[in-house]
Formats: C-alpha cells, structure tokens, sequence
C-alpha cells in the first residue's frame, strides 16, 4: 500500500486542538503528531526536553540543514490550592483573566493514578449577587477558581496540587471555511508543518530538514533554544499565528483570515529570509502579506536567533483571533497556503543559499 | 406480571432537564421550551391553551366541588442576546436581553439563531491590550459575535437584527450535579412539569409555564390575572454565592443559598416580600416530611412572585428555589438531591394548602 501522501489538514488540525498539551506537559499532543509524522519522515528524533523532530535527509551529501519550528505546547492552567472542593489555579503561558469567568474547563485529576478528565467551570459571580467592587473590576486569577460540582471530599480524592487545566472548548466550524478552537496558537502551525512534510514526501532534497515541534514556547521559548542548539542548522523558519483582524485592535496590527500567511521582517528575523519566503511565494502565487515587527518577534524565532554562532531566521506566521482565549480562530485555507510555502521553500533551498545568507545588505 | 401502563414512561428528571436546558429560548423568543413544555403536559392536561403573550397554561380540574384556582409557575425563557446590527466586515453588535454580565461573553461560544449557527463572542488579545484595559471590565458595546462571515451580504444571508442568541453549552450530569446553560429556570420548567403530570388536588391546578420573566416578569402578570388563584406557587433557580470565602474573609456571611442544604424559600426580595403564613405553611411541611430545605437570603433579585403578586385584588404567593451557582453564565451548576427536594415539598405543600392561604 502506498504510504499516505495527502492528509486531511482539516481533520489533522481539529485532532490536534482536542489533544492536550500544555506547556511543559506536552506528552498527549506529542505522541499524536509522531505517529502522523512517522510515515512522512526517515527518522524521528528530538531534543532533551520533548521537542518532536521529524529528519528528511538530503539526497546528497554535503548538504545545507534547515530547522522548521513550530511550538506545540499550548496556554492553560495548574492547580495549586484545593479547598472546601474548589480549585484555585495559576496560569501557564498569558492567560486573559478577562475571558476566564464562566469559561468551562477539563481538569486532569492525577490523585486517583492515571488521569482521568473531569468536567468544570470557572467562577463567576451573576449580576444579582455582585457587590459594586465587583462590578467595577476584573477578577484577577487569584480570586477565580474551577468548580467540578463535587463535594470536598470528592474532590480531594481525585484532584492534587499541580494537576492541569485546559479549556473544554470543542472545535467548531466557523461559516464556511473558519475553525474555531483552543491551542489553535500554535497547533495551527504543527498542522501547516505537517502538511509541508507532506508535500515533501517523494521528491529528493538538496537540504536537510528538521520538522521540530519544540516545547515550552509560551513560557520561555525552552524548546527553541534546545532544539535550535542540538540541530545546528544553517537557517531556521519559526511558524507561529500572528494577530488576525478583528473588532478591538488597530487595523494595522492585525491580518485579514484568509488572505495568506505573513512574512516577518525586523531585527529579529534574516532579512535574506524574509527575501527567499517572498520570493517563493510571488513564483507560487501565493499571498504573503508582511508582518513587520520592530522588536521581539514573541515566537521562537526570538531564542533561535541566537543560538550557538547565531541562525539566521525567518517567520512565517498565521493570521488568528482572539489570540489567547479558548476561542482563537483560523482561516483553514491560511494553513494550507502556510504548508504550500515552507514546502516550496525547502524544494528552492539549493548549494547557492547559505552564501546568500551571508548577505547582509 | 406487571400491568400494561396506559401512559408512556416519564422521562427521568435529569434526562427532562438535559432536554429543556439544550433548547435555545431567549426572552421573546420561547418557541422551542414551549414545543417541549406542549408535549410533555398534553396527555395530563384537562384543558391546555397558550395565552396571547406565549404563555402555557395547562390546567388539571380539582377533586373538590368548590372550584378553587391555585397557580404555579415557572419561566421557559432564558437571558442571552440580541443582533442589533450587521457591520461592514459581517461581525455582528449585540444588545442583552436581561440581567446579563458582558463579562461572562467574552471569549465564548453562542449558539446564534434558531438554526443554531456557532458563533463566537471575540476578545482582544491580550498581548494587544493597553494596561488599564486588562483591569476594566469589557462594555457591550465593545462586544462582537463573530460567525465567520466575513462581509456584512454574507452574514446578512444567515442571520437577521432581531435574532437571538445564547450559550453553547451542553448539559452535563456531573454525578448528583447538574450543570448547564439556562438551568435557571428550566429546572423550575422540569419541576413544574412532574409536578402537574404526577399531582391531582382539590382545587384546579394551573401550571404557567410563562415568557419574559427574565425582561420584567411579563408572562406572569397576565398568566396571574388570566387565572385569577386563591394562591400561587413559583418554582425558580436562585443565585447560590456559596463560594469558599475569598481573602481576607474568615467565612463566607454573603451567601445566598447553599447548594446541597435543599430547596430555598423566599422570605423577601427585590421584588415581593412573602406573606409569612404561607412561607411558613410550606416550612412547616419540609420540617414534618423531613424534606430538607432552607431560606433564601432576603436581598437583591426577584421573580415571577412579583408579577403575579400585584394582579387583581392581590395573589399570595410563594417562591420556592432550587439553589444555582452561575446562573446567567454559560453553565450553572444545581444539585440534583435540592432538585428532588423541590418537587417533593412543592407536591406535599400544595396537597395540604390551607383554605385561606394568605390567613393561614
């Protein structure tokens, strides 16, 4: 039987986003995508920490190395006090407290063995009950907690200190060709770097590629600098979302859904990098708005950059809304135009790149 | 061998519930509680009518030859939202219908429409959020439904200004908890419905199943008025606030009912004050069955009590609550052993009504 070429991004993504994987607990997520990506690579491998890489090897050696790094792990909360039956949490990775009352939640309650999901809530107090203080103000992270509907003692003997909250939030289609879901930051690019691998499939290569889906980005980029290190690569392209349009943020921050995936520019990224992307996508047709960025770029293009001797880096990013909520949104066909450009990128990667590189005019 | 029954099973009441709290009937808008509450009291009913606002009044005769009318009601609508408006780029403004926190929209899914489309409610990322914006609480009017149109000729195909819309959420039996959207009061709907198919009394029963409560107690008024009873009974879901106490606090002193601690009499609210003979009838009762039950704090808030109160000459009523945590937000939370509790003392209050309730 021929290996399976073509996957259902669609179908891949919504996988992803029901899969659990938090920050620094990224093992359900992990396991998922190395057993989608297995058929698309020669080996799989990774870093210390959990970072995933699937390896293509170059046809011919000596051969340039490219890292392609998408983070998989995603925003969510821990448990840190457990009283009269109810939770008080702490978030992993910027948490809007904004969005979290009435949010409905999953905890993975560990005190019993294994992990057994149960179903809660978050706090709120209704508009009858609400001193004036409270209708003033935001109710900070402390003040929340998660309520499974179980009496103390219940609660006690399944849930501990440290065990995971995520946002129960399931996929939903929206109109025609929008996917709302939780994680779609950054399980989005996992799926667009899925699809690259699988584009790839079949044709021979001039670079190698390493496919990371690094760990740890939301807090701290951990996996990017431990697999941007352990690679060694000759240029790396972080993917990541970047701001969607959407009602709130000025206009000239955020990018249509729909319209392509983005090309950053700034000091964080290789301008060269930057150059290549636009130009593979001009010869492809397909749409790349540029996303410039004066500072830190806040994806692991930021810890790749300086990595041993310094990488040169590109980042191609996909438009979402409501970045950081449980109901972040995607244009599926950015995905699919973000998979079409990495792969064309590493069918253009040729001996005459890395001297390009050098270039830094 | 066990007899044939003539009447279909009863649903059981967390499977009823599941049913009522998954249908979408934001106030105006009842259609759907209704279609279900319709076919649920028809085999029961003596005489079944929906009256000119959509109300449900469904009526058993009484065994008694003195024709005494006694009233019990409970609201089929929910708080949620309205379109008011489809902008440029096909993201839709909204307006609230009822007590609704913007706060609890923010970053959740509705369902929109009578279709049901999922729609969501967006927020600004908070990498993009200004310091003193992530400390205010959002405003409606900075809120928008997003359903993925994109132009406002797309969204105008599939939603209209006049539509509602309300929380997705789906029910959930949490093991002798329940939790889900517009348990208040679809509880009390399920309450009032096994009440009415399982009890026949001396006097003439009519359950109202009202509209608008949420909007200004608006069905109650005139189911009251329509009915005319020597007595009434309201069967709600009444804000819990039983929280762990927060810091700084020793105890929690702000709660205003407890979940677990069972069905919650009225004693006063923003809306009525009780008559005490009554209140007392129906404690005396829970005291004597042993049916657990408690008092709801006098405070804030109110309920249909306040439009059936003050119709003709003056109803007594009372207010009989199952105790919600979260009402008015995606998903609220009620115990099903307070639920129990509920129906068993409204059933054994009303079997022994005294004949002068408001004198008793």
């Amino acid at each position: 039987m021929a290996p399976r070429t073509n996957i259902d991004l669609a179908a891949h993504l919504v996988e992803l986003c029901r899969a659990a994987g938090l920050s620094g607990h990224e093992a359900p997520v992990r396991s998922l995508l190395r057993k989608v990506w297995r058929p698309l690579v020669d080996e799989l491998s990774g870093d210390r920490i959990g970072s995933l890489w699937g390896i293509r090897r170059a046809a011919r050696r000596p051969a340039g190395r490219i890292l392609l790094a998408a983070h998989m792990d995603s925003i969510g909360m821990l448990v840190t006090r457990i009283q009269d039956g109810f939770l008080f949490f702490a978030e992993i990775g910027g948490i809007d407290a904004r969005v979290l009352p009435g949010a409905l939640v999953q905890v993975h309650a560990t005190r019993a063995g294994g992990s057994t999901p149960l179903a809660g809530v978050i706090t709120s107090r209704p508009p009858h009950v609400q001193t004036a203080d409270e209708k003033r103000k935001v109710t900070p992270v402390p003040e929340l907690m998660v309520d499974l509907g179980l009496s103390a003692a219940q609660t006690a003997s399944r849930v501990q200190i440290g065990d995971l909250i995520v946002f129960a939030q399931p996929p939903v289609r929206l109109g025609s060709d929008l996917l709302m879901a939780p994680a779609l930051d950054n399980r989005a690019s996992i799926a667009a770097l899925t699809g690259c691998l699988a584009q790839l499939r079949g044709h021979a290569l001039q670079w190698d590629v390493i496919a990371a889906a690094t760990v740890q980005e939301e807090e701290g980029f951990a996996g990017a600098y431990s697999s941007a290190f352990a690679a060694h690569p000759d240029a790396a392209i972080a993917i990541d979302v970047t701001f969607g349009r959407q009602a709130g943020p000025p206009e000239w921050k955020t990018f249509k859904l729909g319209e392509g995936p983005t090309v950053s520019f700034g000091p964080n990224l290789h301008p060269q990098m930057g150059a290549a992307l636009m130009e593979v996508a001009a010869s492809n047709a397909i749409s790349c708005p540029r996303d410039v960025m004066p500072l830190h770029s806040g994806t692991d293009a930021y810890a790749m950059q300086v990595s041993r001797a310094g990488i040169p880096c590109g980042l191609v990013s996909i438009p979402l809304r409501n970045m950081h909520t449980p109901v972040e949104v995607v244009a599926l066909a950015d995905v699919e135009q973000a998979a079409q450009l990495l792969a064309k990128f590493v069918l253009a990667l040729d001996r005459k790149f890395r001297a390009r590189l050098k270039v830094h005019a | 061998m066990k007899r044939a029954s003539a009447t279909k099973p009863a649903m059981a009441l967390p499977a009823l519930i599941r049913q009522l709290s998954e249908a979408v009937a934001v106030s105006g808008d009842e259609h759907a509680v209704r279609s279900l509450v319709l076919q649920a009291v028809q085999d029961s009913a003596d005489k079944l009518e929906v009256d000119a606002l959509g109300t449900v009044l469904a009526t058993r005769t009484g065994t008694s030859r003195r024709r005494e009318r006694v009233l019990a009601a409970a609201h089929m609508d929910e708080v949620g939202v309205m379109i008011v408006s489809i902008e440029s780029d096909g993201l839709l403004a909204i307006e609230a219908v009822g007590g609704l926190d913007p706060r609890v929209l923010l970053g959740k899914q509705l369902w929109v429409g009578r279709q049901r489309l999922p729609g969501v409610v967006g927020a600004t990322p908070v990498h993009l959020l200004k310091d003193d914006e992530e400390k205010r609480p959002v405003a409606f009017d900075a809120l928008r439904l997003d359903i993925g149109a994109g132009s406002r000729e797309a969204a105008a195909k599939l939603v209209q200004p006049g539509d509602r819309a309300t929380f997705a959420t789906s029910f959930r039996n949490l093991g002798g908890t329940l939790r889900g959207k517009a348990l208040d009061d679809r509880v009390g709907v399920a309450l009032l419905i096994e009440l009415f198919r399982s009890s026949r009394f001396e006097f003439d029963f009519t359950a109202a199943f009202t509209v608008q409560e949420e909007v200004g107690l608006r069905g109650a008024q005139a189911a009251a008025f329509a009915i005319d009873p020597v007595a009434a009974l309201v069967l709600e879901v009444t804000p819990a606030n039983d929280l762990p106490p927060q810091p700084g606090e020793t105890e929690n002193v702000r709660y205003n009912t407890r979940l677990g601690h069972g069905a919650a009499l009225s004693l006063a609210d923003s809306s009525t004050l009780y008559p005490r003979a009554l209140v007392q009838h129906f404690a005396a009762i829970a005291v004597r069955d042993q049916i657990p039950f408690q008092y709801r704090q006098p405070g804030g808030g109110g309920n249909d009590s306040g439009g059936i109160q003050r119709r003709r000459s003056g109803i007594p009523v009372v207010a009989l609550s199952v105790p919600g945590r979260y009402i008015h937000s995606p998903a609220a939370l009620v115990r099903l052993s307070d639920v129990r509790a509920a129906l068993q003392l409204a059933r054994a209050a009303l079997s022994e009504l005294p004949r002068r309730p408001a004198r008793a």
